[in-house]
C-alpha cells in the first residue's frame, strides 16, 4: 500500500478556513485558593496564523493552554473553537485539536508505535490509516530505529518528537504546542518548522508558547505576551523580518527581547559574590 | 603495594562509610537505617548463637565425620545468606564504588580492582557475616580439634569464595538485566525461589527420604561449604589436602570468571530497528470491548503485562493454591475444601492488586493525556480496570484447573464447584469495584521499575491487608466452626455474595464519574507531578 506523505497529510486544505476565528477567550480567569494564575484573560487568534504566547515563567501560559485543551476547568470565563463553545467535556471538538502539552504527556511504557496508535485510535482514524501514518511519522522522525525502545528509554529530544507526532496524526484544525522545540536537535527543529509553516498555509492554527524568542520572530506572524495573567501586549512581530520595529506604550523596539524585557522587566540579582 | 596506596584506599573506605551515613540520614535512608541496626542485632545475636550451635555441634559429635556434616550445612547456610543478602538489598559489592566512580582517583587498573573488592568486604553487612563464619569456625576449632592456623585460613579462603561468588553472581544478574527482558526474567527466578524454595523445603523435609538427602549431600561437598567443612574438620590429611585444592580450584575458578566478566568487550546500547507488528493478540483482544473502550484497554493491558510486580502476581497466583494444600494446616480430612475457599477469596482479590487499586499511578505524566484526548475522562479508569478484571479472571481461572488437579484425589461435587467459582468471582469484583473508588481517593504516584517494597497508597493497603485478611480468618473461623456437610448446606451463599458483588461492581462502574470529575485536576496534579 502506498503511503501518503506527511506534508500532503498535514497541509491538506482546512475545511474550517472560512472561520475568521480559531480560538475566542473572553474573560478567562484561573485561581487556585490564594493564587490566581489566570486573571480575566480576553484574546482572539485568527484562523490560519501562527500564533505565539509569550511571557516569563509562572505568567499564566500553561495555565491558559490547559484551560485551552481541557486538561483545567477555568474559575470563570469563556473559550470558544472553531467558533463552537469549549470546556473539558467538549468531546467533538477535542477531535479537531492536536496538543503537545507540557510534560509532553506521554505513556512511557509503551513503544512510539503503540503509543502513535493509541492517539490515531483515540481519534477514531481508520486502522489502514493509522498504519500508513504511524510508519511514515516514525521515518519522517527519525524514529525508525528505535522502535525497539520503550519511551522511558528515549532521549528528550525523542520523547519531543514522539509527543509532536502524536499532536499531529490526526490533522487537527488547531494545534496547541508548549514549547515545541526544546531539547530537538536543530535539524529536527528546522523541519517542525517547515512542517508548521506549511500547516498553516493550509488554513490552521498553530498556538504556541516558547521562550526562545529568536524562533517567534522567525516563525510568528501574531504574538500576545502575558504577565501576572494577563495580556500585556499583542500585535503582528512579522514586520520585524523586514526592519520594522514593534511599539508599546509610545516607545519602538528592535527586537522582540528588548520588548519582552520591558514589559516583564529586567531583573539583576545582586550575586556580588560571584 | 605501597603507602600512598593504603593511604587513599582507607580513604575511600572513609568515604564509603560516609555515604552510607549520609544517606541513613535521608528520609528514605531512616528506613534503611533501621532496617541495618535491626540486621547488625540479629547478626550479633547470630554471632554468638552460631559460635554456641559449633561448640554443641563439636561436643555432640562423637563421629569427626558427623560434625563435618553439620559443618558442611551450616557453612551452606551463610553462604547463600552472603548471596541473598548481597542480591536482595544492594549491600556488600553492590554498594561499592563503580570502576567508573573509581576512575576520578590516582589509581591503576590492578588497584581499582583491588580497591572495588576491599570496599565491597568491607561492607557492613559483610563484616557481620565475616564475623559468623569465624565464630562458627573457632567453635569448631577449640572443641573439635585440629590447627588454629588450618582453621583461620580455611575459614579466610571460604569467606573470599563466598565473596567472589556474590560478586558473580551479582555481574551476570547485571548483565542479564541489561537485556530487554532482563529484569522481568531476573524477578521471576527470584520470585519462584522466594516462593517455592520454602515449599521445596517442606516437601524435603516432609518426604524423610535419604537417598535425596544423601545426594544433595554429597553434591553440597564439591561447593566452597563442603570443601571448608572438609579442611575445618577432614578426619584425615588426604581429606584435608584435598578439600583445600578443591576451595582453591573454586577460589580461582570464580576469579578468573569475574576477571573474564570485567574485561569482556561492552555492548553498546543502540537502537536497532525492528518490524513494526500490527494485530497482536493485545490488539484483537482489546477489541472485544467495543470502540469506545478498546484503545484504552489496549494500553491498559500493555502496562499491566509490562509491568514485572504484576507480571509476578499473575504468575505466582496459583503459588497461592498450592499454599493452601501444602503450609496451611488443615484440622481435619475435611478441612481443604474452606482453606480453599479462603484461599481463592485471597488470591481472587490480591492477584495484580497495585494497578487495579491505583489505576492512575503507572501513568506519571500520561495521565495528562486523558483530559485533552477526545474521551470521557471516566473512560480511561472504567477501561483499565475492565483490563485488570480480564487479567485477573484469568489467572483465576488458571488456578482453578490447578485446583481441580491438586485436589483430584478428593470428594469434589458440583455444588463445591459451584460455591468454589462463585467465591472467586464475588472477590474479583469486589476487589475492582474498591478499584474504583482507591484510584480516586487514594491515589499514588507509582515506580513502574520498582518491584519489591510496598508503595501502595494509604487506600489500597487498606483494602488489600484488611480486605484480605478479615475474610480470609472470617471464612477459616466460620468453616472451622461449620464442617464440610454444614459447609455444603449454605451452597447458595457464596452465589448470592457473588450477585451482590456484582451489583456492587456495576454500581461503582457508573457512580464514580461524578468523584472523578470533580477531584480530576487535584489528580491530575498528584499523579503528573513529583515523583516521591
Amino acid at each position: 500500500m502506498m503511503i501518503a506523505p506527511v506534508e500532503t497529510e498535514i497541509t491538506a486544505p482546512n475545511p474550517t478556513t472560512n472561520l475568521a476565528t480559531a480560538v475566542r477567550i473572553s474573560n478567562l480567569t484561573k485561581r487556585y485558593s490564594d493564587l490566581t494564575a489566570v486573571n480575566d484573560l480576553s484574546l482572539t487568534v485568527p484562523t490560519g496564523k501562527m500564533f505565539g504566547f509569550l511571557g516569563p515563567n509562572g505568567a499564566g501560559k500553561s495555565t491558559t493552554i490547559g484551560c485551552l485543551t481541557g486538561l483545567i476547568d477555568p474559575t470563570s470565563g469563556k473559550i470558544e473553537l472553531l467558533g463552537q463553545e469549549f470546556n473539558s467535556n467538549s468531546i467533538s471538538l477535542k477531535r479537531r485539536i492536536g496538543v503537545m502539552p507540557e510534560g509532553l504527556g506521554l505513556f512511557d511504557h509503551l513503544y512510539a508505535q503503540e503509543f502513535l496508535a493509541f492517539n490515531a485510535r483515540i481519534y477514531g482514524l481508520e486502522e489502514s490509516t493509522i498504519r500508513n501514518r504511524v510508519e511514515e511519522l516514525l521515518e519522517a522522525m527519525d524514529l525508525v530505529s528505535a522502535t525497539n525502545k520503550r519511551l522511558a528509554d528515549f532521549s528528550t529530544g525523542m520523547r519531543k518528537k514522539v509527543a509532536f507526532a502524536a499532536s499531529i496524526i490526526h490533522r487537527p484544525d488547531i494545534l496547541f504546542l508548549d514549547e515545541p522545540f526544546e531539547s530537538i536537535d536543530p535539524a529536527g527543529v528546522a523541519m517542525l518548522k517547515d512542517w508548521l509553516r506549511r500547516f498553516v498555509s493550509g488554513g490552521r492554527t498553530v498556538f504556541m508558547t516558547t521562550h526562545v524568542l529568536e524562533t517567534v520572530e522567525r516563525l510568528c506572524d501574531d504574538v500576545a505576551i502575558i504577565n501576572h495573567g494577563k495580556v500585556a501586549w499583542r500585535g503582528d512581530v512579522s514586520q520585524l523580518m523586514i526592519g520594522g520595529k514593534l511599539e508599546s506604550s509610545g516607545e519602538q523596539f528592535d527586537t522582540l527581547e528588548a520588548l519582552f524585557l520591558h514589559l516583564v522587566g529586567e531583573r539583576h540579582g545582586d550575586l556580588g559574590w560571584l | 603495594m605501597n603507602n600512598d596506596f593504603l593511604r587513599r584506599f582507607w580513604a575511600l573506605v572513609r568515604l564509603r562509610y560516609k555515604l552510607i551515613w549520609a544517606h541513613a540520614r535521608t528520609g528514605n535512608g531512616k528506613i534503611a537505617m533501621l532496617f541495618a541496626l535491626y540486621l547488625i542485632g540479629g547478626f550479633v545475636a547470630l554471632f554468638f548463637a552460631l559460635g554456641g550451635v559449633g561448640i554443641g555441634f563439636a561436643i555432640t559429635s562423637i563421629e569427626p565425620e558427623r560434625a563435618e556434616y553439620f559443618a558442611r550445612w551450616m557453612l551452606f547456610g551463610l553462604f547463600v545468606n552472603g548471596i541473598g543478602l548481597s542480591l536482595l538489598f544492594g549491600t556488600g559489592p553492590r554498594a561499592a564504588f563503580s570502576e567508573e566512580v573509581l576512575r576520578r582517583y590516582p589509581l591503576d587498573a590492578r588497584e581499582r580492582f583491588l580497591v572495588r573488592q576491599l570496599i565491597g568486604i568491607l561492607d557492613p553487612v559483610w563484616l557481620l557475616l565475616i564475623a559468623c563464619t569465624y565464630g562458627l569456625a573457632i567453635g569448631f576449632w577449640w572443641l573439635g580439634g585440629g590447627s588454629i592456623f588450618r582453621t583461620l585460613l580455611a575459614t579466610t579462603i571460604f569467606i573470599v569464595a563466598n565473596y567472589l561468588a556474590t560478586i558473580v553472581l551479582l555481574t551476570v544478574v547485571g548483565l542479564v538485566m541489561e537485556t530487554r527482558r532482563g529484569s522481568g526474567l531476573i524477578g521471576t527466578v527470584v520470585l519462584l525461589v522466594v516462593s517455592f524454595g520454602p515449599l521445596a523445603v517442606a516437601l524435603l523435609i516432609n518426604s524423610r527420604k535419604a537417598a535425596v538427602w544423601s545426594a544433595m549431600d554429597a553434591l553440597l561437598k564439591m561447593t566452597p561449604p563442603g570443601a571448608a567443612a572438609g579442611v575445618l574438620l577432614g578426619d584425615t590429611a588426604a581429606n584435608v589436602i584435598g578439600n583445600f585444592i578443591l576451595l582453591l580450584i573454586w577460589c580461582l575458578t570464580l576469579l578468573w570468571t569475574l576477571e573474564k566478566l570485567e574485561t569482556r568487550p561492552h555492548s553498546t546500547n543502540q537502537a536497532t530497528a525492528t518490524n513494526i507488528i500490527w494485530d497482536d493478540y493485545i490488539d484483537q483482544l482489546s477489541k472485544l470491548f467495543g470502540h469506545r473502550y478498546a484503545p484504552l484497554v489496549n494500553k491498559s493491558l500493555r502496562y499491566h503485562l509490562r509491568c514485572n510486580m504484576i507480571r509476578f502476581s499473575l504468575i505466582t497466583a496459583p503459588v497461592i493454591v498450592l499454599a493452601g494444600k501444602y503450609l496451611v494446616p488443615h484440622k481435619d480430612g475435611q478441612g481443604y475444601f474452606a482453606i480453599s475457599l479462603a484461599m481463592f477469596f485471597i488470591m481472587s482479590g490480591a492477584t495484580a492488586a497495585a494497578m487495579m487499586l491505583n489505576a492512575f499511578g503507572y501513568d506519571n505524566a500520561g495521565i495528562r493525556r486523558y483530559a485533552f484526548l477526545p474521551i470521557h475522562f471516566v473512560d480511561a479508569l472504567r477501561a483499565m480496570n475492565l483490563s485488570s478484571l480480564l487479567l485477573r479472571a484469568f489467572a483465576v481461572f488458571i488456578s482453578f484447573a490447578l485446583w481441580l488437579v491438586f485436589y483430584s484425589n478428593q470428594m469434589i461435587s458440583l455444588r463445591m464447584l459451584a460455591m468454589m467459582l462463585s467465591t472467586a468471582l464475588a472477590s474479583l469484583l469486589l476487589y475492582n469495584a474498591m478499584g474504583f473508588w482507591t484510584s480516586v481517593f487514594s491515589p499514588k504516584s507509582m515506580d513502574f521499575d520498582a518491584m519489591w517494597n510496598n508503595r501502595l497508597s494509604f487506600g489500597a493497603n487498606v483494602v488489600i491487608i484488611g480486605g484480605v485478611l478479615i475474610p480470609f480468618w472470617g471464612l477459616i473461623t466460620v468453616a472451622n466452626r461449620l464442617g464440610l456437610v454444614t459447609l455444603l448446606h449454605f451452597w447458595w451463599v457464596p452465589l448470592l455474595l457473588m450477585v451482590v458483588c456484582a451489583c456492587l461492581y456495576i454500581f461503582s462502574f457508573y457512580a464514580i464519574e461524578t468523584p472523578l470529575n470533580s477531584r480530576r485536576e487535584r489528580l491530575i496534579n498528584l499523579i503528573a507531578g513529583a515523583r516521591d
